[in-house]
């Protein structure tokens, strides 16, 4: 039966009817009615000789040649005038929008064979009249019609109709009406957040599961539950009911004004006395006052009980828990599309912890105690050691580090659950940082302490799988700080590390000045503060450099810097250099000119600072199966510079971003950037995303540039460098081919 | 590699502005004497016109509205006041200041040549300027220690443990300052050179520090070799009561651990007391007090383990020198650091008093072991021991050793010598002589700023 575009008609034969149909037989019906609930959708009542077929198909004499589908409810009743032996309920759908048959006959034919015809009345029944009419006919099966009534209108999903027709809640408001008896009220709503709805009052015993209608504008019904308890202001037999609805009932409440309950035996009409809906803190308590004396079936005590759970109130329990068990979070991240790391400890002596999860506020849940890596921390045992209600403790391993796949809402607040092994609850609230920053990413890996046997397992169960599901990091957008040219065909990018202040670079055009067709481009992280940036402008200007200064947003390695420059400049080909670079005079325009036309990129040898080799043609990306998962295999590096030896440009599939010339159409072809931890493993990722996609370079062996490495120590820490090997292994190591300099 | 003789000599007035990091009216250092006598010498030669430009630095306050300052100083003598300075990268940080303050200064005197004497305080930036601001201009550096190569005070030696230190790499500079990469270092070096390079001669007191300097990778044949000029007139020997003994040892210089004394101090106890008899060693110098707590604490001890045979005497002025070398018979310079070409030792050749100097750098140039003076083995105590004894035992060596002291040029010689350099050719394109239409602009100018001050 469909009252609306939601509502689809049953397959399965309810239980209640099979109970009413003793056999199916043959025979004549007289209808005494039928309503019409929406186009080709009816109901028909009426008296029948023998049993009715429980289900199966109708046809009008008028419809198309598809049929339509029935179900009947039948149960045993006389019509007093001819003393035909069974009531029946007949919901009929027809398709093909074939309408009501009025004054035509309907044949319906059962699922076994058995055909009958409903002499169909002229005009379809009033709403209220048929309503009433049912429910007298009904009778005492009037509880067992109701169900099937409501049944028939369910929607595909199981649940009442979000917007009922205004003809249906008419003859449903009348049927229930006729049909119910009124033996109670209701007189408090009780709602408890993520727990449901109760109604509380008092009327005649109800028991076992119940349909609950709730009676306002709108008509919604929902299975629940009926308990009772004994109230000295009542005299018996009534007795004090709860009633309780799933949490969706909530919504329906607003303009409530009565509620129907459909019980195993009959239908109850309880008004509402109050429109008073307890607050959530005071519902809680209501019902732990309540459930001592409330007799209700299991699923009822159960639902009951997990309402009087500890409920996540957005602040920290767990410090005042009567457990012994405490908590901090020493770092806590999520990563657009990635999910979420945890670190921290918790300290559980007693074994007091049944399950750990990390929670939103709008859903989200993940567990993390069973796939967590407990590390040692000594130093929360000794914190903990005198404590009292603490019992001691030899096992450091309460710090723990995790990450879970899934990725919580935007915006939604997260919180550890507690769940001990009695069923208490407490929760800590959590502070996170998104993945996307830079810094966060940094602090990720640096509270991984790689000298505990855990550092390892850290990083290849939880840190290294969550940064390769990181997105690739969109190409990011400098704002400008000092406007200098952009139009000139050739622009040197050079990112700038930390406020320091590129004097070698810069007094390098002292003998060798920028041509007319170069622009230089300085790209600054959020590292540089206004100081700084004012003593470079002042540089720039002091000199005369034909300069741009922009700002990064994050802390800028040299790709991004390079990606920077080529959104906010005209120019056809770059030189990315980082600003220990120095050369020859005239060293770039020799660069760009040994760059032949289609090739990707061009770099020159660079020697250190000790006039050993730092870069001289190809290297070869190399996987391994242990930590540090890759590692880039240039042979000639440290070695003394007469070994770069060659007069002409060299093919190169693996170029270095400390000193590299490559024409626009070379940053455009690999958008985006892989998210990794260090420079080097960003140059490698760069370079082997160009090999795949068919593009190579050149190594210019007769050019020879300084390129000092800049950090003091400039070997990328343990962890850094494990996850960056992991990650791309992850995502290299199936397309080794000789193209792309991968093995 | 030219030496100042060498140099074209040709005709109009050359303005000459000299540079040199402080103005001997307020620091009496050996550069800002060296560079000041230069100064007064170009002036009286009547034929060029020099300008002296001194760096001002905090305590001392400028003015609000500009840099620039006089002090009182004589009318071609400017001061440039700057407190952004740099000390590893020899940078000037306000460079708004340089660029109005010292640019507005060089569009106004219009020097046909800049002579840096030093960069300190100013910054390398200025060489930079100077070259923008007058293309025509010849710029010339005069070294006079280290600086640029060592970041160690430019001494050359060690930090840790005061070694002599032969060749500067990154990875060797790193090591006395492991606080700064070799990447850092190697750029430094890179950094200063690019600067020096615009200049187009190089002029220093030594041949050694010009090895250094080529070495560094500086091209030696933009070097020129000029002594410092000397002022003064010689002073008698000491008057020596009969038989009496040549016995009067001075050091002269600043009281730091670079200069040797704690050498001195304890060579001069171990001249066994019956060749020692009454001679002495007369201490000249100041500054103690501002040197690091663990030397003063050695330099008393070793004043004390000496006893009466030193005396320290504290601080002097140059031109107190005569006065006190005149009561003195030999002068020590017991320096550890490549010394390029103190001024004591020639002052010493101008008083005739040998020299007993460590056997290195511009003083082992200097004195000629065993014809004006005595060399000893740097840093040895008994070595030093050694040569006292000498000049205390050996008769006929202290005359022998006065009489072949060669002559110090005075400072027209030398004025004149550098004269000469800076009329040598530019390596930049329009520099030169000045005209003869740019002759008489500037004879106009210089009356027009002569009525100014007056």
């Amino acid at each position: 039966m469909s009252a609306g575009p939601e509502t689809s008609l049953l397959i399965e034969v309810p239980p209640l009817a099979r109970q009413v149909i003793q056999h199916d037989t043959i025979g004549a019906a007289q209808v005494l009615g039928a309503w019409r609930a929406q186009s080709g959708a009816f109901l028909v009542l009426g008296f029948a000789d023998a049993a009715i077929p429980a289900s199966g198909t109708a046809r009008g004499q008028s419809c198309s040649a598809t049929p339509g589908m029935f179900r009947c409810m039948a149960w045993p009743g006389r019509r007093a005038d001819d003393g035909t032996r069974h009531a029946f309920l007949i919901a009929v759908r027809l398709f093909d929008g074939g309408e009501t048959p009025a004054g035509e006959t309907l044949l319906l034919r059962g699922e076994t064979g058995q055909t009958l015809t409903l002499e169909m009345p002229a005009a379809p029944a009033a709403d209220d009249a048929f309503g009433q009419q049912v429910a007298r006919i009904a009778g005492p099966r009037v509880a067992s019609v109701g169900r099937f009534m409501l049944d028939m209108l369910r929607t595909r999903d199981g649940r009442h109709p979000p917007h009922i027709a205004i003809s249906l809640g008419h003859m449903l408001r009348s049927f229930l009406t006729e049909a119910a008896a009124t033996d109670g009220c209701i007189e408090i709503m009780i709602g408890v957040p993520d727990g449901g709805v109760m109604l509380q009052g008092w009327g005649a015993r109800l028991s076992g599961p119940v349909l609950i209608v709730l009676a306002g504008t709108t008509l919604p019904w929902f299975p629940g539950h009926a308990g009772e308890f004994d109230r000295s202001d009542i005299a018996p037999p009534a007795v004090g009911v709860m009633l309780a609805m799933p949490t969706e009932a909530a919504t329906a409440l607003g303009d409530v004004d009565h509620v129907f309950v459909i019980s195993e035996h009959g239908v109850h009409s309880r008004a509402l006395v109050d429109h008073r809906l307890l607050d959530a803190a005071d519902s809680i308590g209501h019902i732990r006052h309540m459930l001592p004396s409330l007799r209700c079936p299991p699923p009822m005590k159960a639902m009951l009980g997990e309402f009087l759970r500890p409920r996540y109130e957005g602040h920290d329990t767990l410090c005042g828990s009567r457990h012994p068990v405490r908590a901090a979070i020493d770092f806590a991240a999520t990563g657009q599309g990635a999910g979420a790391y945890l670190a921290g400890w918790v300290f559980d002596p007693d074994h007091r912890l049944g399950s750990l999860h990390l929670r939103g506020t709008s859903g989200f849940s993940a567990r993390i105690d069973a796939t967590w890596t407990r590390v040692s921390r000594p130093d929360v045992t000794d914190a903990f050691r005198n404590t009292p209600g603490f019992p001691p403790c030899a096992d450091h391993a309460s710090g723990f580090s995790i990450s879970v796949p899934e990725v919580p809402g935007a915006g939604e607040a997260l919180y550890l659950q507690f769940t001990f092994a009695d069923g208490d609850r407490a929760f800590l609230p959590i502070t996170v940082c998104g993945l996307e920053d830079h810094g966060a990413r940094v602090r990720m890996l640096a509270g991984v302490d790689m000298f505990k046997p855990s550092g390892l397992p850290i990083l290849e169960r939880h840190v290294a799988p969550l940064m390769a599901r990181l997105p690739l990091a969109s190409d990011p957008n400098g704002q400008v700080f000092l406007a200098g040219p952009t139009d000139r065909k050739h622009a040197i990018v050079t990112p700038l590390a930390a406020g320091r202040l590129p004097r070698t670079f810069v007094s390098g055009f002292l003998g060798d000045a920028p041509s007319a067709a170069e622009q230089i481009v300085f790209v600054c992280g959020p590292d540089w503060n206004l100081a700084q940036l004012e003593a470079l402008r002042g540089m720039i200007r002091f000199h005369g450099l034909p300069a741009s200064i922009l700002l990064a947003p994050d802390v800028t390695g040299p790709m991004a810097a390079l990606r920077i420059a080529a959104g906010a400049t005209q120019a056809d080909c770059f030189l990315l250099t980082v600003p220990a670079v120095s050369g020859p005079a005239g060293w770039r325009q020799a660069l760009r000119a040994a760059m032949p036309a289609g090739t990707a990129f061009a770099c020159p040898t660079l020697l250190y600072e000790d006039w050993s080799i730092r870069y001289a043609g190809s290297g070869t990306l190399c996987f391994q199966d242990v930590a540090p998962f890759a590692r880039l295999d240039a042979p000639l590096t440290g070695m003394p510079a007469t070994l770069a030896a060659g007069s002409l440009p060299v093919t190169a599939r693996m170029g270095t971003l400390e000193c590299c010339a490559m024409p626009r159409a070379t940053v455009a072809a690999v958008p985006g950037s892989t998210v990794l931890a260090t420079d080097a493993a960003s140059e490698a990722d760069f370079f082997t995303r160009l090999g795949v996609s068919g593009r190579s370079g050149v190594w210019v062996p007769s050019l020879r540039v300084y390129a000092p490495e800049a950090n003091a120590d400039p070997r990328p820490g343990g962890a850094e460098r494990i996850v960056d090997g992991w990650v791309l292994r992850q995502r290299w190591r199936p397309q080794a081919t000789p193209r792309t300099g991968v093995a | 590699m030219a030496s100042a003789g060498d140099a074209e000599n040709g005709g109009g007035v050359m303005r000459i502005l000299i540079i040199s990091h402080g103005h001997p009216a307020f620091s009496i250092g050996g550069v800002e004497v060296a560079s000041h006598a230069l100064f007064r010498a170009i002036q009286t030669t009547g034929t060029d016109e020099a300008f002296y430009l001194a760096r001002a630095a905090p305590p001392m306050t400028r003015h609000a509205a500009t840099p620039l300052m006089s002090l009182r100083q004589g009318e071609r003598e400017t001061f440039l006041h700057t407190d952004s300075w740099d000390e590893f990268w020899l940078s000037n940080g306000g460079l708004d200041d340089l660029t109005n303050g010292f640019g507005a200064y060089l569009d106004q005197v219009r020097p046909d040549v800049v002579h840096f004497h030093h960069v300190i305080g100013l910054g390398v930036e200025a060489i930079a300027l100077v070259r923008r601001r007058l293309p025509s201009a010849r710029i010339v550096m005069t070294f006079h220690e280290y600086l640029p190569i060592c970041a160690n005070h430019g001494q050359m030696v060690t930090a840790r443990r005061n070694r002599l230190c032969h060749e500067a790499s990154p990875a060797a500079c790193n090591g006395c300052f492991p606080e700064r990469s070799p990447a850092e270092l190697f750029q430094r070096e890179q950094h200063l050179k690019n600067y020096f390079m615009l200049a187009d001669g190089f002029i220093s007191p030594s041949r050694f520090l010009v090895e250094r300097y080529a070495a560094w990778g500086l091209p030696a044949e933009r070097f020129h070799v000029i002594e410092n000029g000397l002022e003064g007139v010689a002073v008698p020997h000491r008057p020596l009561p009969p038989g009496g003994r040549r016995d009067r040892f001075a050091f002269f210089g600043q009281v730091s651990e670079f200069k040797g004394l704690h050498v001195l101090l304890d060579a001069v106890t171990r001249v066994p007391d019956e060749i020692w008899g009454d001679a002495s060693v007369n201490v000249f110098g100041g500054n103690l007090e501002f040197q690091p707590e663990a030397f003063r604490t050695r330099f008393s001890a070793l004043m004390e383990r000496a006893g009466r045979r030193t005396r320290f005497h504290g601080a002097y002025r140059p031109a107190d020198l005569p006065a006190l070398i005149a009561a003195v018979d030999w002068t020590i310079v017991p320096s550890i650091w490549w010394e390029n070409s103190p001024v004591v030792i020639q002052e010493s050749f101008l008083h005739r008093r040998p020299l007993i100097v460590s056997n290195i750098g511009g003083m082992a140039e200097k004195v000629r072991d065993g014809l004006d003076g005595l060399h000893f083995r740097v840093g040895s105590s008994e070595d030093l021991a050694d040569r006292l004894r000498m000049a205390l035992l050996e008769p006929g060596l202290w005359p022998r050793l006065a009489e072949a002291a060669p002559v110090p040029p005075d400072l027209p010689t030398s004025a004149a010598q550098h004269l000469a350099v800076y009329r040598a050719g530019s390596l930049y394109p329009g520099a030169g002589r000045p005209t003869t239409k740019q002759n008489a602009a500037r004879r106009k100018s210089s009356a027009a700023h002569e009525r100014a001050i007056a």
